[in-house]
């Protein structure tokens, strides 16, 4: 319980950093980002106070102290005002990151758990079978996998099972044609329209996850107590996940933790090959048109996310290793 | 197997001395030399060192090996391969092959630099950071969680956001400025549990200063790992540049694999049948990437002392 | 028909990169039923190897290149996996050296018993957990114990559970490896009694594989000494300790003594006090080193716990020349004393005084001064040397630094501190790396650093514990000689009586950071005063008592 509440404490000081560091950073840059959104904003039509306010309190002020900017920037944050995106004028840019987040969080984050079991299992048997061409195999295509960049990827799987067979839509969340509810006939579409993205990241990712396990399991199995239970002649399976696997899976759920943020990323990427209308995609079409306020709310909400996730797998360790119950 | 000792006593055999080099250039190629041959010996390794050291031809002798150069749009527009142009032409009407030859050049230079620059960042912050204690390590201990689980490709696209058109000085800055907290993690932690050994200890009785202790004692003692976290870095570094550049991010004037596919996407290749040229730059991004993730399989044995007398036991 | 028979077994390590070596050459033994033999030798001589290979854990790079190994009749040296399995209820069973480890960090004591119980079905469901609390009974552990984690129990607790799980296997054969190692004296006292009895009770047939061979002396009926993969010699306890007929048997067997006897020997050494020194250096010794009233107190490890009191109210005084012995078992606060002496640590209250310097309000500069009279000898030589700098570059560092020799001036000092502690040809030793030189050798280097600076106090922290048996001697007698020639006082921490007899005049003995005992080492330890300081005495192996007594 005290682990809890002390990786709680934790977590609520590292997003703390993150909103201050999304308030510095605006603020660091060339030129007056503040100015320059305010511009943009203004061909679209005249700029009220309000809409100008709001972007003020983001990006930076013409006046006020340091001080009091922060406090109305954290207003701001804690009520998710981020004032209006001019990519989609008049939309409100909380209520674009609000509907992007969803596809996004659903998307990649089963992705993700999914490529992560798949990569730990295959990670497991690897180091099991050391030395021969189970293991050898999984470890060099996995290092080959893990080093295209996600982007390119998204494209060769578009080009080939997109393009050039066919199987799957290529772009969207979904069918033009409908509308999202909870039918089963438009979950269905949506996996579908998920296919491709998901593929991607899962291939781009597995490899990391793959070697990572191999390499902590193969410390463990050297480890005195494997050595042990084999004298006890406990069953190979038993000794594989129970002493050997239930032991790496901790510090490779601390490299989890720590590679989730490049994995996001990389997902990002992903969602602009297939115009998939996660954050990323509203992240890119901010940064080509240059709007900083929906630029500034997507990224802050992917760091909420990631450090949200952390947090959570903090946790699961913390359920997983008694030794933090003390 | 559980004995410690690595071999039995009273039998040492004293072999003469081998004179090492006198000089020091001629001690530098040495050691170098001891180290290549030390990756080297990993198959593995091996064959990631030859990919490396291709593309090192490849990016050095560019204006020799590429047919055209590189801005030359003289050509016919969407070409598709011939014998005067193997990969075809850009929608731009210039040649692939001679783009794919020079894009090496950016993708090497940022990989060595932001890669080296993120490295020695790593290793001070490291360093220092493993070996004092106080209430200032927690302060960085805390910095350097942020800067790992804080996503880095999106903060990297937001600072190059802002600093539009900054080039290659601006990319490799901000792959330096999101890239260095994994190694400072991994070489805290290596610092940690060497400075708990004797060795470091007595050479505090020994009278050395502290700057000497972390230099001399410690720091030759993680080569292996800042040779990781060299590579691991610099791999890191490719990536995200043709990321920034495939969303258009970087210097798009100057060519990088990462822009070809920014400009083959945005001329809708795929569409037109020049999936080549996405194809061949991603390759090439992929296989440098994966070469130096496979010279990292063979570093281990850098700080080996075994390896250092030049004869294995 | 023996239990086991060991025929014309070899075993082979084949490392990735490395010369294959031989560990295992051509060794032949056989066991009896209920018989309790002991397997000798120091570090390197291949009985672990034996023991993993007759248990068939032999891993890669080791490798079983040729022989037969028959249990019980069939030759298990090239059984297949699942059949070995099997084997193992019933057959034959092991206990690690590092008991520490041997147990799964993440699983309950509970579920490691019901692991077993599940593997081999020879206990029925409903009656595990009572067999659990039996076996656990037998060890003298309480049955709350199966619910706890490893990490809850203390080191002696968890060889204990191990030992349990493995008799949990009803075995016939039980391998001990080094079972009490990595426990402390008194524990390990204990533990070896509880294995005694076990073996009495339950009738398996035991190895014990130890590099100690008065604790095998004590315990085992029949002994086989190894030496360099081979057995050289396998005799019954008492013919082997009356008898020696191998001459490393004889060699290892010098080394063993009573701390309590009138006149201790052991080879090159004598307990005779050291006579005044033959003071022929000019800075020999001149200062005391006065500890005062000194306490430390270790902030608690963890929050709600209380701090640790490592050191409690101790005054001492180190005179100049004289060796003041320190002993007690670990946590006793005996190495907390020399990081305090050193200035490595500040006392939570008291002085540390050494000549005219207070060394608890020393500033991290002056410190330095206090290192060029005051130099450490480290415990472990494997650490304590940097594994790429030359000996002749670790030593001119001090030489450099404290005497302001340089170039060929301070070559020449590292040289003459070869020559003094002994390892010649001095020229081939200066350009050798740690790994090139044994344990014995390092130790010797460390000591050279340690005399570069020619200190006044020299502060040895269990400077022969990680040492073999036979090598010890010549680095205690080393010292005794520095003593005796250079007049260096010398702090000797350690938890072995027997070589705080041959090297100190006075003892102090620490028991949960306070001095019990304190007086001349002759007198303390041959008429001890404090429980305590009898318990450690007791726990000394020692062969003679069990042979010459009867």
């Amino acid at each position: 319980m005290r682990y809890a509440l002390r990786k709680l404490g934790l977590l609520l000081l590292t997003l703390w950093a993150a909103v201050t560091m999304n308030f510095v950073l605006p603020r660091l840059m060339p030129g007056s980002p503040a100015d320059a959104a305010i511009a943009r904003l203004a061909q679209n039509g005249p700029v009220s106070p309000a809409v100008q306010r709001a972007i003020e309190v983001q990006l930076g002020l013409p006046d006020g102290s340091l001080w009091d900017q922060y406090v109305s920037y954290l207003h701001s944050v804690v009520t998710l005002d981020f004032g209006v995106s001019y990519t989609f004028f008049p939309m409100k840019v909380s209520d674009l990151v609000a509907n992007a987040l969803p596809w996004t969080l659903i998307m990649v984050g089963m992705v993700t758990i999914i490529s992560f079991a798949v990569g730990t299992l295959i990670g497991i048997g690897a180091a099991w079978r050391r030395g021969t061409w189970l293991d050898s195999l999984p470890t060099m295509t996995g290092s080959f996998l893990s080093a295209f960049p996600y982007f390119w990827t998204g494209l060769l799987i578009v080009f080939f099972t997109g393009y050039v067979a066919g199987w799957f839509p290529t772009s969207g969340a979904y069918s033009a044609t409908a509308t999202p509810n909870f039918s089963l006939e438009f979950i269905g579409d949506a996996l579908y329209h998920a296919a491709l993205p998901a593929i991607t990241i899962f291939l781009t990712s597995l490899g990391g996850w793959i070697l990572g396990m191999r390499n902590t399991m193969i410390n463990t199995l050297g480890e005195d107590y494997v050595t042990f239970a084999e004298a006890n002649g406990l069953h190979g399976r038993t000794v594989a996940i129970r002493y050997a696997a239930r032991n790496a899976i901790l510090p490779n759920l601390t490299g989890f933790g720590m590679a989730l943020g490049g994995v996001v990323g990389g997902s990002l990427l992903v969602e602009q090959v297939f115009a998939y209308p996660g954050v990323g995609y509203l992240l890119y079409n901010g940064v080509t048109n240059q709007d900083f306020p929906l630029m500034q709310a997507v990224f802050l909400m992917i760091t909420v996310s990631v450090l949200v996730a952390n947090f959570l797998v903090e946790i699961l360790y913390g359920v997983l290793d008694p030794r933090t119950r003390r | 197997m559980t004995e410690s000792t690595p071999m039995p006593d009273r039998e040492v055999v004293l072999k003469p001395a081998t004179r090492a080099s006198r000089t020091t250039i001629g001690r530098a190629f040495q050691v170098l030399g001891r180290a290549f041959g030390t990756v080297w010996a990993n198959p593995k390794a091996r064959v990631g060192l030859i990919l490396l050291g291709l593309f090192i031809l490849m990016a050095v002798f560019a204006p020799v090996l590429a047919p055209y150069a590189p801005h030359d749009d003289s050509f016919g527009r969407n070409e598709p391969g011939s014998s005067a142009h193997w990969l075809g032409t850009t929608g731009n009407g210039e040649d692939v092959l001679s783009q794919v030859i020079y894009g090496s050049r950016i993708s090497l230079l940022v990989g060595f630099i932001a890669g080296g620059l993120s490295t020695v960042v790593a290793v001070l912050i490291g360093l220092s950071w493993g070996y004092l204690r106080g209430w200032g390590n927690d302060v960085v201990n805390f910095l350097v969680n942020l800067f790992l689980v804080v996503p880095g490709l999106p903060l990297m696209i937001i600072i190059a956001a802002y600093l539009q058109n900054g080039g290659l000085p601006m990319i490799i800055l901000v792959v330096v400025i999101t890239g260095w907290a994994w190694g400072a993690r991994v070489l805290r932690a290596q610092t940690q549990s060497l400075r708990s050994r004797d060795f470091i200890t007595a050479a505090v009785f020994s009278g050395e200063r502290p700057a000497r202790v972390v230099f001399r004692e410690i720091l030759p003692n993680m080569t292996s790992m800042i040779a990781a976290a060299f590579f691991g870095a610099a791999t890191s570094a490719i990536l995200a540049e043709s990321g920034l550049s495939f969303l258009g991010l970087g210097d798009m004037a100057t060519v990088s694999w990462g822009s070809m596919i920014f400009w083959a996407q945005n001329s809708m290749a795929i569409l037109t049948g020049q999936w080549v040229l996405l194809f061949a730059p991603g390759l090439c991004i992929a296989l440098l990437a994966t070469s130096m993730t496979l010279v990292n399989f063979g570093v281990d044995g850098l700080s080996n002392p075994r390896l250092r007398e030049g004869t294995g036991r | 028909m023996s239990l086991l028979q060991i025929e014309d077994l070899t075993v082979v390590y084949e490392p990735r990169g490395a010369e294959p070596t031989t560990a295992v050459d051509r060794v032949s033994l056989s066991l009896e039923q209920g018989e309790f033999i002991g397997l000798v030798g120091e570090s390197g001589s291949g009985k672990s190897t034996l023991g993993f290979a007759v248990t068939r854990l032999a891993k890669a790079p080791a490798r079983i290149a040729s022989g037969r190994i028959v249990f019980d009749g069939v030759d298990i040296a090239r059984m297949g996996a699942e059949e070995l399995r099997e084997q193992r209820r019933g057959g034959f069973a092991m206990v690690l050296q590092s008991g520490m480890n041997a147990l799964n960090p993440v699983r309950s004591i509970g579920n490691h018993f019901g692991d077993i119980f599940a593997a081999h079905r020879h206990v029925p469901k409903p009656r595990r957990r009572a067999r659990a609390i039996e076996l656990l009974d037998k060890v003298q552990l309480p049955a709350t114990v199966l619910d706890r984690f490893p990490g809850e129990l203390s080191g002696g607790m968890r060889q204990r559970v191990s030992i349990a799980l493995a008799l949990s296997l009803e075995p016939r054969l039980m391998v001990f490896d080094e079972p009490t190692t990595a426990l402390d004296v008194l524990v390990q006292h204990a533990v070896m009694d509880t294995i005694r009895e076990l073996q009495k009770a339950e009738g398996f047939t035991a190895v014990l594989i130890s590099h100690d061979l008065g604790v095998v002396l004590e315990s085992a009926e029949r002994v086989a000494v190894m030496h360099d993969g081979r057995i050289v010699e396998d005799a019954p306890s008492r013919e082997l300790f009356l008898r020696p007929r191998h001459e490393y048997t004889r060699m290892l067997l010098s080394h063993y003594a009573d701390p309590r006897a009138e006149v201790v020997e052991l080879p090159g050494l004598s307990s005779r006090s050291v006579d005044a020194p033959e003071v022929t250096d000019t800075k020999a010794a001149h200062d005391a080193v006065v500890v005062e009233h000194v306490t430390k107190v270790y902030p608690a490890p963890r929050r709600g716990e209380q701090p640790v009191t490592a050191v409690d109210d101790v005054s001492f005084t180190l005179e100049p020349g004289g060796a003041l012995a320190l002993v007690g078992q670990s946590g006793s606060g005996k190495s907390t004393i020399a990081k305090m002496l050193t200035g490595v640590e500040k006392p939570t209250s008291g002085t540390v005084r050494f000549g005219d310097r207070q060394v608890d309000k020393l500033s991290r500069r002056k410190l330095r001064g206090l290192h060029a009279d005051m130099q450490m000898v480290f415990q472990d030589p494997y650490s304590a040397l940097n594994p790429l700098s030359t000996v002749e570059y670790t030593l001119t560092r001090p030489v450099e630094n404290f005497t302001g020799l340089r170039g060929e001036a301070a070559r020449a000092r590292v040289l003459e501190l070869l020559e003094t502690v002994g390892l010649t040809p001095v020229e081939q030793f200066a350009a050798k790396l740690p790994h090139q030189l044994s344990g014995g050798q390092r130790q010797r280097v460390v000591i050279a650093r340690a005399l570069a600076s020619n200190p006044q106090v020299l502060v040895a922290d269990e400077p022969v514990s990680m040492l073999d048996v036979s090598l010890r001697a010549g680095v205690l007698a080393l010292l005794q000689e520095l003593r005796r020639e250079t007049g260096v006082s010398l702090l000797y921490i350690t938890h072995d009586l027997l070589s705080a007899r041959v090297i100190a005049d006075q003892i102090m003995v620490l028991h949960h950071g306070r001095v019990v005992e304190r007086g001349e080492t002759v007198q303390v330890l041959r008429f001890p005063e404090d429980a305590y300081t009898t318990e450690l005495l007791a726990a000394v192996p020692q062969p003679s008592r069990r042979f010459e007594a009867s």
